[in-house]
This record gives C-alpha cells, sequence and structure tokens, in this order.
C-alpha cells in the first residue's frame, strides 16, 4: 500500500532536513577560522555568506515543525534522501563563491562528491585554489563519510524525536552499540584516532621532504580525511601522483583500508576480538577479492610494458586495486592513462574492484562485500541442494559478528541491491557513451560515480555536457543511500504530484 | 558479559595497534601476490 504524507509528516520532514541543513552552516564556521587564521579575507566572506544562508533556510525550514517532533522510519527515508541534497546545496555556496569552479552547477557537483565521499571533481585551477576552500572541500569528505546524520547525532545537533530512523535510514542497518547517540559518536572516535595518526605520520613526511609546517599540515589532513573517509579528493590537480612518494602511498594504503573496515569490525578488534577480522565473512571476501583483483592487474600491467620495473607495476597496481575496492579513487596515474596504457586486464580489474566496493556501516561505497559474500554462500547452498538427496535439509552458517544462519530473504535482499547497482552502472555508462565517450571510459566513470570511489578517465571535467553531470551526480546522491532511500524520496514526490493533480480535476 | 563498548584504553590501544599491524601485512601480502606474478611471467 502506498502511503501518501499528510501535512504533519510534512512539517516534520521539513523541520528535520531544517537541522541538518542548520548542522552543515555551522561546520563552515571551521574554514572560516581557517580563512581569518591565514587572512584570506575575500575567502571568510565567501563563509560568511555561505554560514548565513544555510543557517538561515535551515532555521526556517526548522520553523515548520517543534522541536522534538516524532519522525516516522518512512518519514526518516525521506528526511535522508532530502538532507543530502539540500545539504549539499548549502555547502556548494562558500564553493560557488571561490570562482574555482564554472558555475554553481559544477560546485552543487562537487559538493555531493565531497559529501557522497566520491571524489570526482569540476574544480578549475584547483593548484591555486585558497587553503580554506580546500578545508572545505575535504571536510565535505569527513561530514558526509560519517554520514549527515551520524554528524548530527554525534554533536547531539536537535534530532531528539527522530535519532534511531534517521540513523538507519542513512543506510546504517547494523547498531555497533544499543544507543544509537553513543554507536554515532564511537564512529566518530575511531574516526578522530586514525585521522590523528595519519596526520601526523602524513605531517612528518610532508616536513621532512621540504614543505612549510602549515602547508606539511594541511596537506597531511586533508590527504588523511581524503582516505580514511574514502572520499579522494587531492588539494592539488595531480592528486596522489603530487607527493611521488612511496612512503605517502604506504601510509594511504594504511588509511584506505582502515577507512573500508565495517565499523562494528572496528569496534570488536579495539575490545581485544582480533580472530573477528579473520572469520568475518565480509572481510574474508574484501581480502579474497583484493587478493584476486591485485594478481589480476599484476598481469595486466606487466603484459603492457607500461613500466620499467617489477617494482612499478607492483606499487602501481596494488595501489589502485586497493583504491577503486576501498571506494577512495586516490590515483597515481595520469586520468587518460586508464583508456590508453594500462591494458584491458588492468583497466577491467579496477573496474570490478570499483564496483564490488568495500564493507557495510562504512565509509566505503559499492555493492559491498558482505553482500558479494552472500551471494557467494547463496550460490554454494543452491549447488549443495541440488546435489543433496531430495529430504536433505541443507543450512548454510556464516561469520558476520556473530554466527548466522543463511537464508532465503537474506539472499534475495543482496542480490535485489546487487542487480541495482549494476543496473545503474550500465545505464549510466551507456548514457555517457551516448554523449559521444569510448563505451569503456563511460562504464568506468559510471562505475566510479555510482559506487562513489572517483578514479577518472579524464571524462568528468568541466566541459563535459551539462546533463552528464547531472547523470553522474545523481548516480553519486543514488550510491551512497543504496537506492531505497532515493526511491521513497521519487515515489514520495509522486504520490504528492499525483493527489494534487486529482484535486485540480 | 563482558561490555563491548566499555574497553579499558588499554585494550582500545592494543586493538589499534593490531589493525595496523594487521592491515600491513595485509598490503605487504597484495605487494607478494604482484612480485610472484611479475616474476612468474
Amino acid at each position: 500500500m502506498w502511503v501518501n504524507r499528510t501535512r504533519t509528516d510534512i512539517k516534520a520532514i521539513g523541520h528535520y532536513t531544517g537541522v541538518l541543513v542548520a548542522g552543515i552552516g555551522l561546520l563552515m564556521l571551521l574554514p572560516m577560522v581557517v580563512a581569518v587564521f591565514l587572512g584570506e579575507w575575500a575567502v571568510t566572506l565567501d563563509y560568511l555568506c555561505g554560514v548565513t544562508i544555510a543557517v538561515g533556510a535551515g532555521r526556517l525550514l526548522m520553523l515548520s515543525a517543534p522541536a522534538g517532533t516524532r519522525l516516522s522510519h518512512s518519514n526518516a527515508l525521506i528526511v535522508t534522501g532530502i538532507a543530502w541534497l539540500a545539504a549539499s546545496l548549502a555547502a556548494a555556496v562558500p564553493l560557488a563563491l571561490s570562482g574555482n569552479y564554472g558555475s554553481f552547477l559544477d560546485a552543487l557537483f562537487d559538493a555531493l562528491s565531497g559529501l557522497t565521499t566520491s571524489g570526482l571533481t569540476l574544480v578549475q585551477d584547483l593548484d591555486h585554489m585558497s587553503l580554506a576552500h580546500n578545508m572545505w572541500r575535504h571536510l565535505t569528505h569527513l561530514i558526509g563519510g560519517q554520514g549527515i546524520v551520524v554528524a548530527a547525532l554525534s554533536f547531539a545537533i536537535g534530532l531528539r524525536g527522530g535519532a534511531v530512523s534517521l540513523y538507519q535510514a542513512e543506510g546504517r542497518d547494523e547498531r555497533i552499540m544499543p544507543n544509537v547517540m553513543h554507536g554515532a559518536r564511537f564512529i566518530w572516535f575511531v574516526t578522530a584516532v586514525w585521522v590523528t595518526l595519519g596526520t601526523i605520520a602524513l605531517s612528518t613526511l610532508n616536513i621532512v621532504r621540504g614543505m612549510t609546517v602549515v602547508r606539511g599540515g594541511l596537506h597531511a589532513f586533508f590527504a588523511t580525511v581524503a582516505t580514511f573517509d574514502t572520499g579522494g579528493f587531492g588539494p592539488m590537480s595531480q592528486n596522489a601522483l603530487y607527493y611521488h612518494s612511496p612512503v605517502f602511498e604506504f601510509i594511504t594504503l594504511l588509511l584506505m583500508l582502515a577507512g573500508t573496515l565495517n565499523f562494528n569490525l572496528h569496534a570488536d578488534i579495539w575490545r581485544g576480538d582480533r580472530g573477528e577480522l579473520m572469520s568475518n565473512i565480509e572481510a574474508r571476501t574484501l581480502a579474497i577479492n583484493m587478493g584476486l583483483l591485485s594478481l589480476a592487474v599484476a598481469l595486466g600491467l606487466s603484459a603492457t610494458k607500461l613500466f620499467g620495473s617489477s617494482w612499478e607495476v607492483v606499487r602501481k597496481g596494488v595501489y589502485h586495486i586497493v583504491s577503486a575496492n576501498s571506494g577512495t579513487g586516490h590515483q597515481t596515474l595520469y586520468a587518460s592513462q586508464w583508456a590508453t596504457d594500462v591494458g584491458g586486464l588492468a583497466f577491467a580489474a579496477v573496474v570490478l574492484a570499483m564496483a564490488f566496493g568495500g564493507m557495510a556501516s562504512s565509509t566505503a561505497g559499492g555493492i559491498k562485500a558482505l553482500r558479494v559474500g552472500v551471494i557467494v554462500k547463496g550460490v554454494i547452498q543452491k549447488v549443495r541442494q541440488s546435489l543433496a538427496p531430495p529430504s536433505a535439509v541443507i543450512r548454510t552458517k556464516y561469520h558476520h559478528l556473530t554466527e548466522q544462519t543463511l537464508t532465503d530473504e537474506l539472499v534475495s535482499g543482496a542480490l535485489l541491491v546487487f542487480v541495482l547497482y549494476v543496473v545503474t552502472y550500465i545505464s549510466g555508462g551507456l548514457i555517457g557513451a551516448a554523449y559521444g565517450y569510448p563505451m569503456a571510459s563511460a562504464l568506468f566513470e559510471s562505475v566510479s560515480a555510482t559506487a562513489n570511489v572517483g578514479l577518472s578517465t579524464g571524462i568528468t571535467s568541466p566541459m563535459m555536457p551539462t546533463g552528464l553531470k547531472i547523470v553522474y551526480m545523481l548516480q553519486m546522491w543514488a550510491g551512497r543511500l543504496e537506492f531505497i532511500t532515493l526511491f521513497a524520496v521519487i515515489a514520495s514526490a509522486g504520490l504528492a504530484f499525483r493527489n494534487k493533480k486529482v484535486r485540480a480535476l | 558479559m563482558e561490555n563491548r563498548f566499555h574497553s579499558p584504553y588499554k585494550h582500545w590501544i592494543r586493538g589499534l595497534f593490531s589493525e595496523v599491524v594487521l592491515l600491513s601485512l595485509f598490503v605487504i601480502a597484495l605487494a607478494l601476490i604482484g612480485v610472484a606474478v611479475v616474476w612468474a611471467r
């Protein structure tokens, strides 16, 4: 049955969307402080405008219902869906004023790409962008990676009455802790520890290699946030290639892998249960996946003779497989090399790595290792059933935090999301091809957008057609919310439109 | 039953250290796969 939204529902949706937009506005105070500290006065004004517009619009929306209004699960889905767009609109304001974007749409593309931790970018002259604007671009990864709702919950920003529903609607169906507020804070605690460690390690490296303390420290912070949150933005146009350092690549590899770990796994390991990492179906699936794809990429790259030494083949191959599989999108190759130089096998391995994605309840995107593992187990169970006598009852168990039994419902749920991802990957590829791009490159870019990765063959650029920019934005949004939330927003909008039409007749 | 969410700091530091070590070993394992493939060709 389709449920129509009542006026009270719409007011509650407006209120909670307002809370989240106002929260984004308040977070813009951080780059504003950086701009003041660095004496970037024009940039300070950009953020003053951003804060005023976001907090003002958020407060206005909040007036639609009193604080603490109850939010049903279905309304929470709609708030989450709308909030990611509304937050992107707010986050795009200072970027659009920066002078580094051709239009507001381009700034919105980057804001959405940042919040969804995709990392595709339409920025122009990035190498001369102010540090405060770069700070905001990377903070969008940090906010979006943990989840806008999680961010708001952690700082106890007025979500009373809708906390549990919103938390689940954001794609976190597993509770790390019995209390969602504590769960949200744990997520931020783990992130804070890893980001601090990563920033210290990379700052030291940058300073030793000749950067000033401020620049080295900020670059380290940006790189750490972009890797742990599996985002992929970088402060320089050459991305990770700019640093030309195996030590930088090793540290960011660790950060990417830590970022793609399920926060429940972090919780278990941090309480001393290290065995969970070895027995968890998700960890095993991801490890096997990365192992096989590393093998394929090494075979592919060594066949092309692109690199002079075996060391370079392994260094580039492993880096890109982990970057793609974790959904980060940092690259140490030039974008154009994907289509021309790396060869078919390495290209296909990277596309598959992006498509599969990281772990559930992490900052990674894509189909997710848990679903791939469940589907593989489901296939094995079917084969066992077909070979067993008709009277035999076949049960398959797997370990994911606890011992679990595979059910048809679990397998069909995983298959449904798998199919939705594959259809979106292919549809985006076909649309890109319809705009005149080579099919392989268009598919690569489509997978990268939907799985929130950020690797690019060069199609994503300020010069790309407006229609394709909008398609990639929809793909990033749908991929981050894993489709169901998006469908809930579309269905509700469709119902509201139909009812309005009926009333008008 | 042990409360998994109120672990002492000692456990957290050990856990973090384990993560760093295990993930480093995993990166080395991936690199070794690559080396083996290149060497075999």
